[in-house]
């Protein structure tokens, strides 16, 4: 797998986070203690000089309290604002969420390898993200959108645990004038779900979806990105039912990370480092990773 | 082999040490207690001589702990810890077995493992860079050696500057890089170029411990037959989750390895800077983890050593963990030394054969008796027994 860019200006500052301004702070979801959901925002951040490739991901810290791995969810190689749709999952997560526009976080990377468009050029995509999930993938739909041309059908399944957890509902209208057919899953419904009927809709997991998506698997490049049951399951059905070849179903494997840089071990899934080696994995590599350790 | 080889009577190696220590920091094994340690020493004469190794590997002079890696103040700026230059340091008297894992050790923090050069980790690299490794070949091993089984020694062809074998007049002195060169050249007049008759004393005495290992050694890391039943996945998970069972997560195995090389890192309210985390404000989920310290003070980011053994170590939030049980981290742990996937990307076995692990063990699976297990679990013997006596 192509090694991306070297964000690595010096190595004494190989752990030092580099301090960057929040521009906007955007509320994708609202806690809800009821359904037990956790608040999601999007920080835009100033991006300075740091550019990155779609996939890659920031070990980003919370000053005072730490530093986690998150994705970056906006698309590389443009002006404008790099975005981090983070989840409060915690204590780092959770201070994360709660910044304001204005403030200081500070960011190392970027880490990692990425989703190779390239590679699929011509084909159908489909992009399958559960949960918070779809934030790694967004960067990488986004850069398809704009390099519209170079594929196939583009097709996006988006699922969650209820319909107040669905991320990015703003931006669909504008994807779908685009040419992105979009269809969402909740496992339950909610009061405004289960009075109204519609074609996109489905309640159960993300995988009742890919009946609906209309999968062509000679010509279909899949992104998987979600819950390590969702891709465990979820791949297999690509690969088993839907005959996608599993070199073309691409995820990406979530490890507890302290670096970043190939050096701490807490990433380490057999022999890979998932930080430098990964997350980016076909299935058919995670397949051959778990016939040794099945616990991904 | 080094081709340069000298000869130093012991006055002479003893008159260039105390020259080393006058200009930089000797490093040397002594005794404290009953135990042996890699210490700083004044003189030549301090160095402890009757020893088989020291009790902690040199690891913990090129990776202290806890270590900061950085510092900020809230509201405010972060700054890149002092910048000061670390000491040259000058290493007599290690053992082949920690040549060999401070090379690995090397190779891995400049990241040539990983094939990432440009990743190599700042702090490692300048304490490495600045030390000189005089190492001594070993000529009575302990019982829990098994360096033979690891090309972990007795004697090295590459990783030291000097290499040394007493000889029954002197030091025979092998050169094995450029510093070890310039220190020939320095101290020319100590040295004669050694000859045939040495040389011949050196190649028997080698010869000759390797011989007593298998005399006096019972222990053996049986890498060949354990790398392919754990390259393959071949043993069953009841095979490690016997082997989680004996495990008490010390991370004494790890701590004590002179090639692990895994840590941790903190941010965390700078040593007496009295920024202590709010009162009635988060507490960690679990001990070490991290909690909300407040916007105010100096805050430094450490580093710790850790270990695979530890459930902590792949902890993920909302208190998930991939390595669930010690099993699967005893799994990960001896896959990461002995696995042929691993030999491929390292280029040696995650194991020079101090011995160390064995040692330290409180449910007595050290290496060696891992090792054994995987064999007796391909050749069919019953899978416990060796590891049983005495447990
Ligand atoms: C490649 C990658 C991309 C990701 N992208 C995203 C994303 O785009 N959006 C998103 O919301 N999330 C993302 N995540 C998940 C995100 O990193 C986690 O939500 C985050 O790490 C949670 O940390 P926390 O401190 O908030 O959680 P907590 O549960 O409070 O803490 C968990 C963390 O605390 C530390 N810890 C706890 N106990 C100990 C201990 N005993 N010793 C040492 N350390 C300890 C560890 O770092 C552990 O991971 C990503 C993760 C990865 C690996
Ligand atoms: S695994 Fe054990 S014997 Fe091998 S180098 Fe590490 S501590 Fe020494
Ligand atoms: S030294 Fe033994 S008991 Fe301690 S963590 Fe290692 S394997 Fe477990
Ligand atoms: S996060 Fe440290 S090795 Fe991957």
């Amino acid at each position: 797998m192509a090694v991306a860019t070297h964000p690595v200006h010096d190595a004494s500052d190989l752990y030092v986070p580099r301090p960057v301004r929040i521009l906007r702070v955007r509320e994708e979801v609202a806690a809800d203690v009821a359904t037990g959901t956790k608040r999601v925002v999007t920080l835009d951040l100033d991006r300075g000089d740091l550019d990155y490739l779609p996939g890659q991901f920031l070990q980003v810290t919370a000053f005072g309290a730490g530093e986690v791995p998150i994705s970056i969810s906006s698309p590389g190689g443009l002006p404008g604002a790099l975005s981090l749709t983070i989840r409060d999952n915690g204590v780092i997560s959770g201070m994360l969420v709660a910044s304001k526009a204005g403030d200081t976080i500070g960011v190392r990377g970027p880490f990692g390898n990425h989703f190779d468009l390239d590679a699929h050029r011509g084909r159908d995509l489909l992009f399958v993200g559960g949960g918070i999930g779809l934030a790694p993938l967004r960067g990488v739909y986004w850069q398809a959108l704009l390099r519209r041309g170079d594929f196939g059908r583009i097709v996006l399944l988006h699922g969650s645990r209820c319909p107040g957890e669905l991320l990015y509902s703003w931006q669909w209208t504008d994807y779908e004038r685009q040419g992105v057919e979009i269809l969402v899953s909740a496992d339950r419904a909610d009061d405004c779900w289960a009075h109204e009927e519609h074609p996109k809709r489905c309640v159960g997991l993300i995988t009742k979806l890919f009946d609906e998506a209309r999968i062509a698997p000679g010509r279909t490049s899949a992104f998987l990105c979600g819950p390590p049951i969702m891709i465990e399951n979820g791949g297999r059905e690509l690969v088993q039912r839907f005959g996608l070849a599993p070199e073309r179903v691409l995820t990406t494997c979530e490890r507890h990370m302290k670096c970043g840089v190939g050096k701490c071990g807490h990433c380490v899934v057999v022999d890979r480092y998932v930080c430098i080696d990964g997350p980016v994995f076909s299935y058919e590599e995670l397949a051959a990773l778990g016939a040794i350790e099945p616990a991904w | 082999m080094s081709d340069a080889r000298y000869w130093a009577s012991a006055a002479a190696l003893e008159g260039i040490l105390d020259r080393l220590a006058a200009e930089r920091t000797l490093i040397g094994p002594v005794r404290r207690g009953g135990d042996v340690y890699f210490r700083p020493v004044q003189r030549a004469a301090d160095l402890c001589r009757d020893y088989v190794n020291a009790l902690e590997p040199p690891k913990r002079w090129f990776l202290p702990t806890p270590e900061r890696l950085a510092r900020y103040r809230l509201p405010g700026g972060v700054s890149v810890p002092g910048g000061d230059t670390p000491r040259e340091l000058v290493f007599f008297g290690i053992r082949s077995c920690d040549v060999a894992g401070l090379a690995q050790l090397t190779r891995f923090f400049s990241g040539e493992t990983v094939g990432r050069p440009d990743v190599a980790d700042g702090p490692f690299m300048a304490r490495r860079e600045r030390t000189t490794i005089l190492s001594v070949v070993c000529q009575d091993p302990a019982e829990t050696c098994m360096c033979v089984c690891c090309k972990g020694g007795p004697a090295l062809d590459a990783g030291y500057d000097w290499q040394l074998t007493a000889l029954t007049s002197g030091w025979l002195i092998e050169v094995g890089s450029a510093k070890g060169r310039e220190l020939t050249t320095r101290f020319a007049s100590s040295l004669a170029p050694a000859g045939e008759r040495q040389l011949a004393e050196q190649a028997g005495r080698i010869a000759g411990v390797v011989e007593s290992f298998h005399r006096h050694s019972t222990r053996r890391v049986q890498s060949m037959a354990a790398g392919r039943m754990v390259s393959q996945g071949r043993l069953p998970e009841a095979f490690w989750s016997a082997l989680g069972e004996r495990c008490v997560e010390c991370g004494g195995c790890a701590f004590v390895c002179p090639t692990c090389n895994c840590f941790n890192v903190v941010d965390a309210p700078e040593a007496g800077s009295g920024v202590l985390p709010p009162a009635g404000g988060p507490e960690p989920a679990v001990p070490g983890g991290p909690v909300a310290t407040g916007a105010e003070g100096t805050f430094e980011r450490i580093r710790l050593r850790d270990s695979c053994q530890l459930a902590g170590f792949v902890r993920q939030y909302g208190g998930s963990y991939p390595r669930a049980t010690c099993g699967e981290r005893c799994r990960t742990r001896f896959f990461h030394k002995l696995s042929w996937q691993f030999v491929a990307r390292v280029g040696t076995l995650g194991c020079t054969g101090c011995g160390r692990c064995v040692q330290v063990c409180l449910g007595g699976i050290g290496i060696d008796a891992v090792s054994q297990r995987m064999t007796d679990a391909l050749v069919g013997a019953p899978a416990a027994a060796p590891a049983a006596k005495g447990a």
